[in-house]
């Protein structure tokens, strides 16, 4: 709260452009500001276009106006934001890792807070969620509360409630809470590659007890 | 001699770039011991091994080729089998993603669409939904792993089914649930055997209840002819509830109901209407009997156990399971007179020991209903290791 203060003070009476300040580091975390990479600091600011990398067990938090974002370990995220006297909209480009945001709307001006992947967008209205992404997995949205819409690059887009998941898939399907839930618990089709959990053995069984019986039945010393 | 050769070669490099294109290449061992009871009821033991030798070339991110070799020896009949169970090209992008070759072929649980197959699938995404296009075939697979099999004839075809596949599923978003589907899906005999040419429309709708509790509902219809005099009318579905929660040690609950109506009419001449409702899909019905989604009503209730990371999975299911009419006309299944098929309890654990090691042991007990002629209770159990370099 105390950052949050001075970030809009700073705004208002020196009109700055700055878009955050690192408030929390943990680990070693280092940021791309300009040309040149640099090790993260408190109070540091982070400033549109800034790149910011994180190491192993290692995160950063940065307060900004609406609410704060937390870079989680082994993550690449890319702040911008684009604000006039009418709007401000702030925006995570995640390269790869985990993000987690926390955004309010902005009273008196349109404001959003999007986070950018290369298989789609989560677009924070106003709630908390923790958005990550790997190439191997795609987008991966889990709201904390509120609600986020997102949305994959072709414009498709689902509402995400409280307590629920989502996202993008690597194959850049949109997929829901339902998806989430169904394929966790236990009740997706078991169709894949790994043949500890698709059918192929127990199909497999099926053919030899059932198809090649009628053809050649059991030799009776093999059997208890 | 020359591929084993350029295989162990590849294995060595591991992961490296060919050319401009990049590969990732696996060799994976799965040897297990198999406890189970024959189709005449006879307990048995055998040694069962599965060998993987697959490669993946990725021309781009979303762009690769799959190609796994497969043997699987099954020591009871000493029998050792060679197979191509993978050979596919995969293309995605924001707005069309394609699957072209030998894979699996598959929507939502497999009700209707879940099958290893030789073909071709398209998914797009435009006028605010998804349309995904099935073509595939089962002629050239290998009588091992061609699961097209219906009618007891069917069993006896030396090269197993020989069925081509053609469906669209059109899904949109919201409309106040999470999604809402719709199937048409038709399927042709191209064997010589008695034809079974059905016809599928069907409606899907999947929602969210609380976050932590989903749904999902199929209802399905079936029409078409049967052996070319004769007509089917015949309808399938199911409801099920999905409940998850924990983050760390996740656990999870499923109750699902599900029912495909059978054959009322014992006419056998041309000219009549079946009921009996059959799918190509390897829709879940236990791990034991394994019935097929026909003349059946099935209630399963189970859980699941998620800990360590995802790393150990444990599920235990109870299956229920009936006959809807006792005339089973096509596929002639149960020898008893009775409704009753019986009940499963089932269960399996896996457990990723490392990436590339995982233990598993899975297996049911079946106790027979009276819609058999005898009440000898049937099991198996599946126990082995998954090893990969």
């Amino acid at each position: 709260m105390k950052y949050a203060f001075i970030i809009l003070a700073a705004v208002f009476v020196f009109g700055l452009s700055y878009g955050g300040m690192v408030t929390e580091i943990s680990g070693k975390v280092d940021i791309l500001s300009g040309d040149k990479w640099q090790k993260a600091v408190l109070a540091m600011e982070v400033k549109t276009g800034d790149r910011i990398m994180t190491g192993m067990n290692s995160s950063i938090r940065v307060e900004t106006e609406g609410g704060f974002f937390e870079v989680k370990e082994l993550s690449m995220v890319t702040f911008s934001e684009a604000r006039t006297s009418s709007s401000h909209n702030q925006k995570l480009t995640l390269d790869t890792g985990k993000v987690r945001v926390r955004f309010s709307k902005i009273i008196g001006v349109q404001s959003s807070f999007k986070v950018q992947t290369p298989r789609g967008t989560a677009s924070v209205l106003g709630t908390e969620e923790e958005v990550g992404y790997s190439s191997l997995n795609g987008m991966s949205v889990y709201v904390i509360d509120g609600q986020v819409v997102a949305a994959n690059n072709n414009g498709n887009s689902l509402g995400i409630d409280r307590g629920g998941h989502g996202g993008v898939s690597a194959k850049f399907m949109l997929y829901g809470n339902f998806d989430y839930i169904y394929s966790e618990s236990g009740g997706n089709a078991p169709f894949g590659d790994n043949d500890t959990e698709n059918n192929t053995i127990k199909y497999g069984l099926r053919f030899y007890l059932n198809r090649l019986f009628y053809f050649q039945p059991i030799p009776e010393p093999e059997r208890l | 001699m020359k591929i084993i050769i350029l295989l162990i070669l590849m294995t060595a490099m591991g992961s490296v770039p060919l050319y401009s294109l990049y590969y990732d290449f696996t060799l994976e061992d799965l040897p297990m011991m198999v406890l189970a009871t024959d189709v005449s009821n006879n307990s048995f033991y055998s040694f069962y091994n599965l060998a993987n030798a697959g490669v993946k070339i990725y021309a781009e991110d979303q762009a690769y080729l799959k190609f796994r070799l497969k043997d699987a020896y099954f020591d009871l009949y000493h029998t050792n089998s060679l197979y191509v169970d993978r050979l596919s090209l995969t293309y995605s992008s924001a707005d069309v993603s394609l699957l072209a070759g030998r894979d699996y072929y598959f929507e939502g649980d497999g009700i209707l669409i879940g099958n290893l197959a030789d073909g071709f699938k398209a998914s797009l995404n435009f006028l605010g939904m998804s349309e995904r296009f099935y073509l595939y075939y089962s002629g050239f697979l290998p009588v091992e792993i061609n699961q097209f099999d219906m009618t007891a004839s069917d069993l006896l075809l030396t090269n197993g089914p020989n069925r081509l596949f053609g469906g669209l599923i059109l899904e949109k978003d919201g409309l106040g649930v999470e999604s809402i589907g719709a199937t048409v899906l038709y399927s042709q005999d191209m064997s010589s055997n008695n034809s079974y040419d059905p016809l599928y429309v069907g409606l899907n709708a999947k929602t969210s209840i609380t976050a932590n509790l989903v749904s999902s509902c199929n209802i399905l219809g079936e029409f078409g002819n049967l052996s070319p005099t004769n007509s089917i009318q015949a309808f399938g579905g199911d409801i099920g509830f999905y409940y998850l929660a924990g983050s760390d040690v996740k656990y999870g609950f499923i109750l699902k109901f599900s029912a495909a109506t059978g054959n009322n009419n014992t006419n056998t001449n041309s000219g009549q209407t079946y009921g009996q409702f059959n799918t190509f899909g390897q829709y879940d019905t236990g791990v034991v009997l394994t019935p097929m989604f026909a003349n059946l009503v099935m209630a399963q209730a189970g859980a699941v156990l998620k800990a360590f990371k995802d790393h150990m999975t444990i599920n235990a299911n109870y299956y229920f399971l009936s006959r809807m009419t006792t005339n089973d006309s096509v596929n002639g299944f149960y020898d008893g007179s009775g409704y009753s098929i019986g009940d499963e309890i089932s269960g399996r654990i896996l457990y990723d020991i490392d990436p590339d090691f995982t233990i598993f042991i899975m297996g049911g007990y079946f106790i027979k209903g009276n819609a058999f002629s005898n009440e000898i209770p049937k099991y198996v159990i599946i126990g082995g290791v998954s090893i990969r370099i």
